[in-house]
């Protein structure tokens, strides 16, 4: 532990932790924000206000309008029709909330803007949809169907004598089950660069192939993390080579696309230019030593 | 003005109702929706490929032991002189291991006893016996092995089915009922033994190997030898002088397996290096080691097929790929620095 801590950077963790974990903030604060304005437009008349609403009514619109844009970035593509879902349910509750007194300006953010939205979204991604329902992906084809079709039912107020469970029970699931899955997704994430040594042999004995993670390379040794969580210090002089195996690329699980995009992939993915997944596989990133 | 309301009050306010009702039904099936699935992309997951071999502890290992057989020409044979192994077995062995990343000089085979197939020992005459990775050694595949603990089989890859052997010049055998009352000799763990007790036929079933049953049937003491034909037309094509191969025409087929035992990672990637072999119209490898063994047999061995020349079929094994290895319902092979020079290579030939 203190080997890690000594030669991993700060700074290292931290871009760690915000590369992996930079999907989960909007998912937190824009469900927050539906059920919160729900639950304002479901009692407004009646019922005292919550912590939940409050929270809800004193965010600004530009913070609600930034994390749609940086859930739009960050989201794979298969949950961007729930993020249009929720998008949708705060534009038409605050709209309600908003204007009363103005029933067709309600009418059409509430009803006619989620169907129209709906149908681009059909038209985008019903190819997807048949794919995953061939392939018996049936999870992925239900988060790409039924979003769109339940958005125009969500922009109105719930029954008032629910509306407190209904909305509080999910905020508060995850507001107390949140910090378990960041840790979760954090621990997995990968720190240190895996690589393979071949180590120096006799002739005609078959040479020593050790994988593990480099923690820190100084001029005598080469100290590395194995995969049993052991700490090797092996000296400079008996590597013969060494070769950066690439570490467990994110291969997706769906090979289902929607206009040549994977569903499993963010629209950040896209855009930033990364070095394709190696086709070959170094025989000694498997543990064989290679042929001189 | 009032009694309009009043009228037209509780219709309203029954749609408004039955409205909200609407809406927390869409709400809960919303969360349902998104947490069920969020939760079952989290936990359900394929292993990929390398996942597979980080499971099947092929990582970090220097050699695969391969059991074989080692006295049955053409299918697994073992040159006395040299040592060297080869044959229809040998070369699917190679096939077997090239995909799980070894190379032709970091594949060892042993040579097993019929009998200690399913328990996977082998010996190298040094020491206590070896636990063998793989079993290629014309195995068939029977139910009655699969019950077995610890005896678990990949999807076949040879087809062929029981045949008779004999002298050069014996009576035509077409079925097994020719041999009622003779003495036939077979291995004892065969599964040729029952249908050949069932014709009436006087079974001498005490061998360990079946080339023990040669001596026997150029001495006279048998008449005849029954086994699969695949290795019955090894021996014929040896010595088609001495022997003589017959078709009984029985209908069931015999299913040779490889034999993974309790590795369950390695028998998913034996079946996957089958599959590609199978269904990737650029692998040849099979057909080459069909062609390189057993096609040569055939002429010696008259009417009776040596075995089916196509590959049988394989279950597509579930993985996760990139989307270009999945090209067109096809999965290839991620391309080692080897295969890559050797597709070089038989490209010019």
């Amino acid at each position: 532990m203190l080997l890690l801590v000594q030669n991993v950077g700060p700074l290292d963790l931290i871009s760690s932790l915000v590369i992996t974990l930079m999907w989960v903030p909007p998912v937190f604060i824009l469900p927050g924000q539906a059920l919160g304005l729900l639950f304002l437009a479901s009692t407004r008349e009646t019922g005292p206000e919550s912590w939940l609403s409050r929270t809800a009514d004193r965010t600004p619109d530009w913070v609600i309008a930034v994390t749609v844009m940086w859930a739009a970035t960050s989201w794979q593509l298969r949950f961007v029709p729930v993020l249009v879902m929720v998008t949708l349910m705060i534009v038409g509750l605050s709209a309600r909330l908003r204007n009363p007194d103005r029933p067709q300006l309600i009418k059409a953010v509430c009803v006619g803007l989620p169907l129209g939205v709906a149908v681009l979204e059909y038209l985008w991604f019903t190819p997807a949809i048949k794919a995953a329902f061939a392939n018996g992906e049936v999870a992925l084809a239900l988060i790409l169907l039924l979003p769109p079709l339940l958005a125009p039912l969500l922009t109105g107020p719930i029954p008032a004598r629910v509306a407190r469970v209904a909305t509080h029970a999910p905020a508060a699931g995850a507001a107390l089950l949140g910090p378990f899955l960041l840790v979760a997704i954090f621990l997995r994430a990968p720190i240190l660069p895996p690589v393979a040594l071949q180590l120096n042999a006799d002739p005609g004995v078959l040479p020593k192939v050790v994988l593990g993670s480099v923690v820190t390379v100084d001029d005598t040794m080469t100290t590395l993390l194995d995969s049993d969580g052991a700490v090797r210090f092996v000296p400079n002089g008996q590597v013969a080579t060494k070769v950066l195996c690439p570490g467990e690329e994110q291969i997706p699980n769906s090979a289902v696309m929607a206009h040549e995009w994977s569903v499993e992939q963010s629209a950040l993915e896209w855009l930033l230019p990364s070095r394709g997944p190696q086709k070959e596989t170094d025989p000694r990133c498997e543990g064989r030593p290679e042929e001189p | 003005m009032p009694e309009e309301d009043s009228t037209e009050a509780p219709r309203g306010r029954l749609f408004r109702h039955w409205g909200r009702a609407a809406r927390l039904t869409a709400l809960l099936i919303a969360l349902a929706l998104v947490v069920g699935t969020g939760l079952y992309f989290w936990w359900q997951s394929e292993p990929s490929e390398d996942d597979l071999k980080t499971e099947a502890m092929l990582t970090g290992k220097s050699q695969l032991l391969v059991g074989v057989l080692g006295d049955i020409p053409g299918i697994g044979y073992r040159d006395p002189a040299t040592g060297v192994y080869s044959g229809f077995d040998i070369d699917i062995a190679y096939l077997v291991a090239e995909d799980l990343g070894f190379r032709p000089n970091q594949v060892r085979f042993l040579t097993i006893e019929n009998e200690d197939r399913g328990r996977m020992l082998v010996n190298d005459g040094q020491g206590p016996p070896l636990a063998a990775d793989l079993v290629v050694a014309s195995y068939s595949i029977t139910d009655e092995r699969i019950q077995k603990q610890h005896v678990h089989f990949s999807a076949p890859y040879l087809e062929t089915e029981q045949s008779v052997m004999t002298l050069k010049g014996h009576a035509p055998v077409s079925d097994l009922s020719d041999l009622a009352g003779k003495p036939v000799c077979t291995l004892t763990t065969a599964t040729s033994s029952s249908p050949a007790g069932q014709a009436g036929v006087l079974v001498k079933g005490n061998k360990t190997k079946i080339s023990d049953c040669l001596p026997g049937l150029l001495s006279g003491e048998y008449d005849a030898v029954t086994t699969d034909a695949a290795i019955l037309a090894g021996f014929v094509h040896a010595r088609p002088d001495l022997y003589e191969h017959h078709d009984i025409g029985l209908v069931a087929s015999e299913m040779y397996g490889i034999n993974t035992g309790d590795n369950d990672a390695l028998r998913q990637l034996v079946n996957l290096a089958l599959y590609r072999s199978r269904n990737d119209p650029k692998d040849t490898r099979w057909e080459a080691a069909y062609d390189r063994n057993l096609s040569p047999e055939q002429p010696d061995s008259g009417r009776q097929p040596v075995a089916i020349n196509k590959q049988p079929k394989v279950d597509e094994v579930r993985i996760r790929q990139w989307p270009w290895e999945r090209l067109a319902g096809v999965m290839h092979a991620p391309l080692t620095a080897d295969r890559r020079r050797r597709r070089g290579v038989s490209s010019g030939r």
